[in-house]
């Protein structure tokens, strides 16, 4: 019994690698753990019968799953690439596994909005490590920085991490006094700041 | 940020609507909402875990549900699992649903054609 489950549970690891990387590392734990317990428990009531039931089940959602996940990174990846107010803008792309927003200009009410948006739309799919690179941000105001803080504090409470880099003395002067250095920390380098939060 | 409107995110996928439905009364981690699902339908309705995963995802991106930290029983749970909870925006979503559905089903009781069993 627990050798054809083992086999069972190696092969569903092995497929559901066909999911995009971001998913994988949100959900891919769980699913193949809710996948040992239903086998396990399919068989002790079915037998191999009960097995094949649920391989069948998961063999029929497989296709349009995986094809789904995929089309909706693609998607927000694209739509989300550049969000522009009137004094500057916010760009994400992708490192990897990490998200990446570069944020420039004056992040006032509308850049904190952008920003925020730009980080929903990482989590959205599953990206959950976040750089954001402030080597272009000239300067901040209180309300801006209230609604940074807010996307920090929404990556933290999605069990995600968020790093800063490029950001100015001026800058990073007042993010101390604002409590944002207490939400994240502040590297000089991106390429520092992808390596930290990739560690964790 | 403040919620949308709940009209928004409707009409639901079968899908999502049990998940929200299972996690109305308690919280539960993905097995157990996959059981819950399939006992509260009479075995209609099995979500394998590409589809419920793909579903909690959305469910957590638009706020309606939460991951939690603590577990509601800890002698009896898996340290490992993940337990969600409904949040009031997923409450207030269930409900719009919940009602969408029945304004559906008002709507073709009063149907002469259905009532009498044969088309009009």
């Amino acid at each position: 019994m627990m050798r054809i489950l083992a086999i069972s549970d190696l092969m569903y690891r092995a497929v559901i690698t066909l999911y995009p990387t971001s998913f994988l590392r949100a959900h891919g734990e769980a699913m193949a753990q809710l996948f040992r317990d239903s086998c396990r428990d399919a068989f002790r009531q079915d037998g191999v019968v009960g097995l094949v039931a649920v391989w069948g089940r998961v063999l029929r959602e497989l296709i349009p799953t995986i094809v789904s996940e995929h089309l909706t990174e693609a998607n927000v990846m694209q739509r989300g690439l550049v969000r522009e107010w009137s004094e500057g803008d916010a760009r994400q792309r992708r490192e990897g596994g990490v998200g990446v927003v570069d944020a420039s200009g004056y992040i006032n009410a509308d850049g904190g909005d952008a920003i925020y948006e730009i980080v929903e739309r990482l989590l959205a799919v599953d990206l959950r490590r976040i750089v954001l690179n402030c080597s272009d941000m000239k300067r901040v105001n209180s309300i801006g920085i209230s609604r940074l803080r807010e996307s920090l504090q929404q990556i933290d409470s999605r069990g995600g991490k968020a790093t800063m880099c490029g950001v100015s003395s001026t800058i990073a002067k007042t993010f101390g006094v604002m409590g944002v250095t207490q939400l994240t920390d502040l590297y000089e380098t991106e390429q520092d700041a992808l390596v930290s939060v990739e560690l964790d | 940020m403040t919620n949308p409107d709940p009209q928004t995110l409707l009409p639901l996928t079968p899908a999502v609507f049990h998940i929200l439905l299972s996690l109305v009364t308690d919280e539960r981690h993905g097995y157990a909402i996959m059981q819950e699902v399939s006992e509260r339908s009479q075995g209609k309705v099995k979500l394998g875990p590409g589809t419920l995963y793909g579903a909690i995802k959305r469910l957590l991106a638009n706020g309606l549900i939460e991951e939690i930290d603590e577990r509601p029983d800890p002698d009896l749970t898996d340290e490992r699992r993940r337990y969600y909870r409904i949040t009031g925006f997923g409450i207030r979503v269930t409900q719009a649903e919940t009602t969408r559905m029945a304004d559906l089903v008002q709507l073709a009781r009063t149907n002469p054609g259905l009532i009498a069993g044969e088309p009009a």
